[in-house]
């Protein structure tokens, strides 16, 4: 009874601080149905009389360019999402399942570089992009993204292949198979999910990305969302309705792939740190 | 030649060359501009040895921002670890729908910052915010309050904001370390009468050593780096409240066009959190 009791006290306590957690979630998705004059209303009120979805179509074709923005997102983080899982997955491969001279100091690199933040290479990085004359490409937004996505696919790959054991390549090799045969056929069905979760965490680093698209792009028909966003709030500071509505149709890819992906890389990520 | 010996180093060869280029290149023109009297957008550059060094460790603004930067992470990183320890307790408690509540607790993690941002900039309005209206319906407060215009709530939203965003990982990284504990011990401890706080100082905390110094370095790299969110909620402002190293280094390349004085800051980012985190691997060491 007295456990039971302590059971129920803690899942309240847990619905509360959960609760809290997730409110801004809410409110989101409810302003977003919202109509200009319900926004500003006092009370809030939490579920609108009528769901506006003509907010999506006018985010969506209206003045702020969202289709065209939407579609450079999508572009710009798929092609990073690719370089990463192809390079990813090599270089993951190689410390995983060979031992040589510099393993250690690659993995001690890839770790390092978590450290510098976007922003301070950012500033060299446009004079080079200004010099090859890349300003305004997507090819700009896509290579930095995915040399700051990458080591974090390195890593969570590596994480990945780890737990997977060698006796089943070596098995197919004795059985005839050469090591690329064995790859193909008995390991890479296995290491599937690793290498989906670990692409599909660059595309959401990539999707995330305000600095580089801030910095490298200046005409609208190459923006992303990050910037289109941005931007829209600084042009329509009172429209709070549209500008959620842009917000959900941004969360909406993240959001998915987050939920095929969670498991794996809340695993990958908390035990990426701890152990060395 | 020995065809395994060369294998792994042309698996790794195009991971090491991209991140050489792409990643290493801009990295040491970094520490390059910070010797270089450079703009942003200019063609020319002149050597000045350590002048822009001079300039940025004599100018009062500078210790302004890195100090103000030390106090933001430090609010910032304590509300991340202290109410990610928490909820990663109750989550590892025996509560109902745990595994419900486990995805739930993902989702700030699980926004794009921009849009964070913009939720709560909606969140913190000075006029129709949520906030102001609970707060002033609980009676807290008397007067809406302008969470983001007005210096001190400034900083303090921001780095509430920043923490909302940080706590889930945080708090992962905890549960998993917490799961980790056997029951045995527990159990034991019980058994010498210990009571359950007893219980949490003498094997909680002890057993969670290594993941906390962990997930505290980790934290605080990630906060003294902290950009998109206090970009989009204040951009700073008002009047520099806001405006740590990250910012600061961004105003100086793509506001002032001062690449040089930009990349110096950057260097003595990586001298502060290089100096952290060797203090960190040092510790690391004597836990083991």
């Amino acid at each position: 009874m007295n456990k039971t009791l302590q059971r129920i006290l803690l899942t309240s306590l847990a619905t509360v601080i959960i609760g809290l957690m997730i409110i801004p979630f809410f409110i989101m998705i409810s302003t977003s149905f919202k109509s200009f004059t319900e926004v500003t209303v006092w009370p809030p009120d939490w579920i609108p009389d009528v769901l506006r979805w003509e907010n999506y179509k006018e985010v969506w074709s209206g003045s702020g360019n969202f289709k065209q923005a939407f579609t450079n997102s999508l572009i710009v983080s798929t092609s990073t999402m690719l370089i990463c899982a192809v390079l990813g997955s090599l270089g993951a491969y190689a410390v995983s399942r060979f031992e040589f001279k510099g393993k250690k100091s690659f993995l001690f690199i890839i770790i390092v570089t978590q450290m510098f933040s976007s922003v301070t290479l950012v500033g060299p990085m446009y004079k080079i992009v200004r010099s090859l004359g890349l300003l305004n490409t997507h090819i700009a937004l896509i290579v930095p993204n995915a040399a700051f996505a990458l080591p974090m696919t390195v890593w969570l790959l590596y994480g990945y292949l780890d737990g997977i054991s060698k006796n089943l390549e070596e098995a197919a090799m004795i059985d005839g198979c050469t090591r690329l045969q064995a790859v193909s056929k008995v390991l890479l069905p296995l290491v599937a999910p690793g290498i989906i979760t670990s692409a599909l965490f660059a595309f959401i680093v990539s999707w995330n990305d305000l600095i580089f698209a801030r910095s490298f792009v200046t005409k609208t028909e190459f923006m992303t969302l990050s910037v289109s966003l941005t931007n829209y709030r600084s042009l329509f500071e009172t429209r709070w309705h549209e500008m959620m509505a842009a917000s959900v149709i941004s969360v909406v890819p993240v959001f998915i792939l987050f939920l095929l992906i969670q498991k794996h890389l809340v695993k990958g990520l908390a035990s990426g740190g701890v152990k060395e | 030649m020995n065809k395994k010996k060369i294998a792994p180093y042309l698996l790794i060869a195009p991971v090491a060359l991209f991140m050489l280029v792409v990643y290493g290149y801009p990295l040491f023109l970094t520490i390059k501009y910070s010797l270089f009297d450079v703009s942003l957008i200019g063609d020319n550059d002149t050597f000045v040895g350590l002048n822009n060094y001079i300039t940025t460790l004599t100018d009062k603004e500078f210790y302004g921002t890195f100090w103000l930067t030390v106090r933001w992470t430090v609010l910032t990183v304590t509300l991340k670890m202290g109410l990610g320890f928490f909820i990663a307790m109750i989550l590892n408690s025996k509560i109902y729908v745990q595994k419900a509540y486990r995805f739930l607790v993902l989702i700030p993690w699980a926004i794009p910052q921009v849009v964070v941002s913009i939720i709560w900039t909606w969140i913190l309005d000075g006029r129709y915010g949520y906030l102001n209206y609970y707060l002033q319906k609980i009676g807290l407060i008397e007067q809406p309050l302008s969470w983001l215009t007005e210096t001190n709530l400034a900083f303090i939203s921001t780095s509430f904001v920043d923490a909302w965003v940080g706590i889930p990982l945080v708090a992962m990284m905890f549960l998993s370390g917490l799961s980790g504990i056997s029951e045995s011990l527990y159990e034991a401890a019980k058994v010498d009468g210990a009571n359950a706080i007893q219980r949490f100082f003498n094997v909680t905390i002890p057993s969670m050593k290594k993941v906390i110094l962990i997930a505290f370095t980790l934290t605080t790299i990630w906060t003294f780096n902290s950009f998109n969110i206090i970009f989009v909620l204040t951009g700073g402002g008002p009047i520099g409240a806001t405006e740590t190293m990250m910012l600061k280094i961004y105003r100086e390349a793509f506001g002032k066009y001062d690449l040089g004085i930009s990349s110096t800051l950057s260097i003595l980012v990586f001298i502060t959190l290089t100096i952290m985190s060797i203090l960190y691997w040092k510790q690391l060491e004597k836990e083991d």
